[in-house]
């Protein structure tokens, strides 16, 4: 499938203030169509208060945000037409039932009852609540609530979609399920923001991560980026046997250091094969390159920022 | 479906408003039936189509009887039948009957219509009527001066007035016949006995025993004057729909002005289910992250509960209307549109204004626990408030011979007044309420308005600037 690369998601130096708390300073992004965009930082960071902004349900204080050319704010019906929110913690009118909410939302979409219920058996199926139509809202679990609400999200099958802390509070198969949900609406090119503290998520299927601490975006950086700055020049020998010539020998290679029976080689000359060589009577058990994850990159961001 | 029908059937089909509904409206049809079973069962010829007025002349041997009967419009019932003395009579094509009865015949005679019966007694004039009759009157009165044999004069007469929209008709039911001048005068409800001769209209002469005036009949309750001459004025109350309407209608004022009191309570809950609740949970974000504008949801919202207001009193008050409207139909005479409809238009309006006051408060309060708390504060403060605050002002001010006007004008600053002015003007219209100067309607109706929409206002223009 062709990717283009126009913003469907553009947020463009949004602030928003509670009394004197400043909870975003110009947040600005886009997220692309076919992109997946990860959306990391701190509780309280600022990620919701973002997301609440671009799925129209808060005001900006300054700024603006652009759903496929559309302002939120002044064009609030027609951006949000093409939008949907899966939020962290859905929450509905508890007293209706599944079928009768959806039906309800559906007619915000101009949907009538008839063409909704058609609607409802597809997505509720899609999004695995068959048979669970008729339950009132209030007995949904977590879980069923954000496939509820995934199901909502899906009736005008809009291009952008803005997850927000979805796999909090999943079972691995739910984790299993919104990940590669997410992935399947990527490749149809759809633009999708994702926050998640799962970072390792982010990391395996994000094409870019944006970095926000104390509502301001602090990096913003493509995976490729991300895996060049998580690249150490540590390397990393696990032995079967030690003794006091070892950190000697591993001194020609750079500067070692000995944790048990592991040795971590700083700065490492990248001569593997000499150093496999020299120590072939220490019983090697294991040895690589330390590779970073993306929480270290956060952190060490977050550290910079201090 | 549109989604304002959806916030509608969310809010008119909880189990509470319908239970309340249900109830009321079992009480509405059981008060309907307990006025019906009151008023009209112990004197069911009150409320019959049927009615009778005539003379009964003593001759040498011989009382001869001549009656003439008419339905509620005043229309002749032909083929009437008449029983006296074991004989039966049937009164013509224009209604009238005339028996030769034995001298001295005092018993009832019975006049029988369409399995409906009347009684009267061949007294000198007579009339029995229902109490559909605008006014009805029997005079056995001596006259001013002499008689050419030097006697006093003496004369007899009843009447009836019938209103038809303002197209009245006066029957005159006259011993005497003499070519006498009739007059009548229609004053003002609250005004004195006390009517100024000069005030009388001419309406026609005595021309024979039984006799018909046309008069402009005016369409509030007011004091009538018959006067034949030369007796004095005779003066009753007339009620343009007959004081059987008044009876009847005073009956359902209750039921209503206790619904309106319970369900003012439901409207609180309404603007709490609909509004207060979903911005308190969070409910309220995942409804707005779909393509509609704060104020569009705002609007649809509040427009479930205005509906729930509507319809619930418009089912109260029609349902009652129609359980006593069959009830009396027998009567042939349809109780007064306007009675309903005024007790809708006002309850509605009562029940919408305090909707309007509450439903603002969410936008201000986020937690539903003190809009709760605060919309029951101001519901017993409107509910209880405005009598006691008049009370307490006409004690301490020296006003307590105003204290009726000062509380009336309490209501102005209450959403819930409108239904305390509708009764007010039924009672007035009804005859069960004198006028109070503190009430204008262009004020009653300024004040419905600004309750219902200044709240509404205030809270939409606050509910599109909060965070939620």
């Amino acid at each position: 499938m062709q990717i283009n690369s126009i913003a469907m998601i553009e947020v463009s130096n949004i602030s928003k203030k509670f009394g004197n708390f400043i909870a975003l300073q110009d947040v600005a992004f886009t997220v692309n169509n076919g992109e997946l965009v990860g959306y990391v930082g701190l509780n309280g960071a600022g990620k919701t208060t973002t997301i609440e902004i671009i799925a129209g349900v808060s005001y900006p204080n300054s700024g603006d945000v652009m759903i496929d050319g559309h302002s939120i704010i002044k064009e609030k019906k027609e951006a949000s037409k093409n939008v949907s929110w899966v939020p962290e913690l859905p929450i509905f009118e508890q007293d209706a039932t599944a079928l009768y909410y959806f039906i309800y939302l559906a007619g915000y979409y101009g949907i009538g009852k008839e063409e909704a219920k058609k609607k409802a058996e597809e997505l509720f199926s899609l999004v695995g609540l068959q048979g669970r139509e008729k339950d009132k809202l209030k007995n949904y679990s977590q879980g069923m609530k954000k496939r509820f609400a995934l199901a909502v999200s899906l009736i005008s099958n809009p291009n952008n979609f803005i997850f927000d802390e979805v796999l909090n509070g999943l079972d691995p198969q739910g984790i299993m399920f919104f990940r590669d949900l997410a992935v399947k609406l990527k490749k149809e090119n759809k633009a999708i923001l994702f926050s998640s503290h799962i970072l390792t998520e982010v990391e395996n299927i994000a094409d870019k991560v944006i970095f926000i601490h104390k509502g301001k975006i602090i990096r913003q950086m493509s995976i490729e980026e991300i895996k060049n700055f998580i690249r150490t020049n540590i390397f990393r020998v696990v032995l079967g046997r030690i003794d006091g010539k070892v950190i000697k020998i591993a001194e020609k290679y750079g500067n070692p250091e000995l944790q048990g029976n592991i040795i971590f080689i700083e700065n490492f000359n990248g001569d593997i094969p000499g150093l496999s060589s020299d120590l072939l009577n220490y019983n090697i058990i294991e040895m690589a390159r330390v590779e970073g994850n993306l929480e270290e990159v956060f952190f060490k961001l977050i550290g910079e920022q201090k | 479906m549109k989604t304002v029908f959806y916030d509608f059937k969310r809010s008119f089909l909880r189990f509470s408003v319908i239970l309340f509904i249900v109830i009321f409206a079992a009480i509405g049809i059981a008060v309907s039936y307990e006025t019906y079973a009151t008023n009209v069962s112990p004197n069911p010829y009150y409320f019959h189509d049927l009615n009778v007025i005539g003379v009964s002349i003593q001759k040498y041997n011989e009382t001869e009887v001549i009656g003439y009967v008419f339905n509620n419009h005043g229309n002749p019932i032909n083929n009437a039948q008449i029983i006296a003395g074991g004989s039966s009579y049937r009164t013509n094509a224009s209604g009238y009957f005339e028996l030769n009865l034995p001298q001295f015949y005092f018993e009832p005679i019975a006049v029988s219509y369409n399995n409906q019966k009347i009684e009267f007694i061949p007294l000198p004039v007579f009339e029995n009527g229902s109490k559909y009759l605008s006014a009805e009157g029997v005079v056995e009165g001596f006259g001013y001066g002499t008689q050419n044999n030097g006697q006093n004069i003496t004369l007899k007469y009843a009447f009836v007035v019938i209103n038809n929209n303002g197209k009245g008709t006066l029957i005159l039911a006259i011993d005497n016949p003499n070519n006498q001048g009739v007059y009548v005068n229609f004053a003002n409800y609250s005004s004195s006995f006390a009517i100024p001769n000069t005030s009388f209209k001419y309406v026609g002469n005595v021309t024979g025993y039984i006799n018909f005036y046309h008069l402009q009949t005016p369409s509030s309750i007011e004091f009538l004057s018959v006067q034949v001459k030369s007796l004095g004025p005779y003066t009753t109350e007339y009620y343009p729909d007959g004081s059987a309407i008044t009876s009847l209608v005073s009956g359902i004022i209750g039921v209503i002005g206790g619904f309106t009191f319970i369900f003012a309570a439901i409207m609180l809950y309404l603007a709490y289910i609909l509004f207060s609740k979903p911005r308190d949970t969070g409910a309220l974000k995942f409804i707005l992250a779909r393509p509609v504008t704060r104020r569009e949801l705002y609007i649809n919202r509040y427009l479930g509960g205005v509906l729930t207001a509507i319809i619930s009193s418009f089912l109260l008050t029609f349902l009652s209307y129609s359980t006593l409207s069959i009830l009396v139909s027998s009567s042939g005479i349809l109780l007064p549109v306007d009675f309903p409809l005024i007790l809708f238009v006002s309850t509605s309006a009562a029940l919408i204004g305090f909707f309007s006051l509450v439903y603002m408060l969410p936008s201000f309060i986020k937690s539903g626990g003190e809009m709760l708390g605060i919309s029951i504060f101001l519901f017993l403060l409107f509910q209880i408030g405005p009598s006691v605050i008049a009370a307490i002002i006409a004690f301490t001010t020296g006003h307590i011979n105003e204290i009726i006007q000062i509380i009336y004008g309490s209501y102005y600053f209450s959403p819930l007044g409108a239904e305390s002015f509708g009764i007010y003007y039924l009672g007035l219209e009804y005859g069960t309420q004198p006028a109070v100067s503190s009430v204008h309607l262009p004020l009653v109706i300024l004040s419905s308005i600004i309750w219902i929409a200044i709240p509404f206002i205030i809270g939409l223009i606050k509910f599109n600037k909060i965070n939620i």
